[in-house]
């Protein structure tokens, strides 16, 4: 068990605290085995409650992507950017932003690796961010 | 073809979509409403309509007003008659309907007043934006920036590195639905598009362009529906109901396995084909309407909905199968790319055009000759549900 979570509840709101502090951590169900990324307090496979935190490598491929070019408001001056859904080498997916790499080299089957940021800003969700930047060779 | 009547459909109403200054919401619905009313003088409505079901997605947002059944039963004179709101995004006035289906087929309601209304363009189009998100998944798809047209791009890209689907494929479908968007005086744009100007259009959500993705509108759709055994006291020519179906699919893109199909519409066509009989869909339908809320959506659909095999939609467009003329004509209306996508008042407003088609009522150039069975398939969000009925002409 990695330490930190212990005691957390398991919540989408535990996995940004527990980000902000470094690690990327998903909860495995005791009872049917299954890895819930974001974690949930209830498998919504077997119904069991009872989880165990784990922390994911943050590695893995791109799966899908896009450029937004037109962005809500409070993410207007940071357009375009790439958003991806990336399948983490546990199986599971993630999406976030994709950094490091100008568009037209994107691919989908990239390694990429997970990294952390810091809150947006103030207010609700101030949840720390991540991000994604491609592998080096 | 078998499929007993569920609900008969005895009259429809609709305001034209698109700019609507200075009307709200509520008062769109009664013109709706008002046009109902008018294509059936046989129907009283304080004496005939028992409950009014009706979609709304975001007016809390859009007018800061929720509340809107009893508002909307208001505004077309009948208070106290039950009313409620029905939301699911985007599949909000579908919802609605299968519900008031639902309601008749259980025999508490015989007649009931079914619709769905949005008003949006007075916002900016970042609020709007804003609005809108509210369907996707909050922690981790509207958190990373991701808008609607950012979510069916992820789709578009999945399917054109599975299958090979192609940006010109997206565009043909934009091209189709202002071909016939352009002949329906209730659409939002009435004009046609070349693949060209389509192609070079801005990009929003890249593969997406701005003629990729359906226009902020403003618009009301309803309909009278009523038990099967008292349709003919309020029409000669009724359209039955003979097919109900509604599924679901996770909000966040992330948690499903394949991007390039929709498990809700999947689930939601298999429930309505068992119940209305329908074996071969590209055989047994006649007409169709789908929600092309973006151009790939169109194609997914053809898709899940069973019209070609997985991966063929990108070719059915480009062959012109979905055409008047093709196989099975698809979203003669304009879809909601060219009709345009007041959000909460499309389910309804697609089930208007199927009453029009099987009546044979629609505009020369986009009337399917001699429809008799036909399709709507209504998607709230990013596919989290999916609501499809199957008509009969009476």
């Amino acid at each position: 068990m990695a330490s930190g979570a212990e005691g957390l509840p398991f919540t989408i709101d535990s996995f940004y605290r527990l980000l902000g502090e470094g690690k990327l951590m998903g909860v495995r169900c005791r009872s049917c085995g299954r890895l819930l990324v974001p974690p949930r307090p209830v498998c919504p496979a077997c119904y069991g409650s009872e989880m165990e935190w784990v922390e994911l490598k943050g590695e893995g491929v791109v799966e899908t992507y896009t450029v937004i070019h037109v962005a809500p408001q409070q993410f207007a001056e940071e357009a375009p950017y790439v958003v991806a859904i990336v399948k983490l080498d546990e199986g599971v997916r993630l999406p976030g932003r994709l950094v490091g790499v100008a568009p037209e080299d994107i691919k989908v089957g990239m390694r990429v690796k997970v990294e952390f940021g810091e809150p947006r800003g103030e207010g609700w969700p101030d949840w720390p961010t991540y991000r994604f930047r491609p592998v080096s060779p | 073809m078998k499929g007993e009547p569920l609900a008969a459909v005895v009259s429809a109403g609709m305001t034209r979509f698109g700019k609507q200054p200075g009307y709200s919401a509520r008062e769109l619905f009664a013109l709706a409403f008002k046009e109902a009313l008018e294509r059936c003088p046989e129907l009283d409505p304080k004496r005939d309509i028992q409950a009014v079901f009706v979609g709304n997605m975001a007016g809390e947002g859009w007018e800061h007003q929720g509340h809107w059944g009893p508002i909307c039963a208001d505004w077309v004179g009948l208070v106290p008659k039950a009313a409620t709101r029905f939301e699911n995004a985007c599949a909000s006035s579908g919802a609605a309907f299968r519900w008031a289906v639902l309601a008749i087929k259980s025999g508490l309601i015989d007649v009931a007043l079914v619709g769905g209304v949005e008003k949006m363009t007075h916002r900016t189009t970042p609020e709007t934006t804003e609005f809108l998100a509210f369907a996707s998944d909050h922690p981790f798809e509207q958190f990373h920036g991701l808008t609607f047209p950012g979510l069916y791009a992820l789709m578009a890209v999945a399917h054109m590195h599975r299958y090979g689907t192609t940006e010109e494929q997206l565009a043909m479908v934009a091209v189709k639905a202002h071909k016939y968007g352009a002949l329906n005086p209730k659409a939002h744009f009435q004009k046609p598009v070349t693949l060209e100007k389509a192609l070079s259009s801005r990009v929003i959500a890249w593969p997406l362009k701005l003629y990729d993705c359906c226009p902020i509108s403003d618009g009301a759709a309803c309909a009278i529906l009523v038990k099967p055994e008292l349709a003919r006291r309020f029409t000669d020519t009724p359209v039955y109901v003979i097919g109900t179906g509604q599924g679901s699919d996770y909000i966040g893109l992330y948690e499903r396995e394949d991007l390039t199909t929709i498990k809700a519409t999947v689930e939601a066509a298999r429930q309505a084909y068992r119940m209305a009989g329908i074996e071969d869909p590209l055989k047994d339908l006649d007409v169709v309407e789908v929600h092309d809320c973006f151009t790939i959506a169109e194609i997914m659909a053809y898709e899940d909905l069973g019209l070609c095999r997985k991966g063929e939609g990108g070719k059915m467009i480009e062959e012109g199968r979905t055409d008047l003329d093709g196989d099975i004509p698809v979203n003669m209306s304009g879809g909601l790319k060219s009709k345009g996508h007041p959000v909460g008042a499309t389910g309804a407003a697609q089930v208007y055009e199927m009453f029009l088609q099987l009546r044979g009522e629609a505009e020369k150039g986009r009337q399917v000759p001699d429809a008799e069975v036909g399709l709507v398939h209504n998607m709230g969000g990013s596919g989290a549900t999916c609501v499809v009925h199957v008509f009969r002409r009476g």
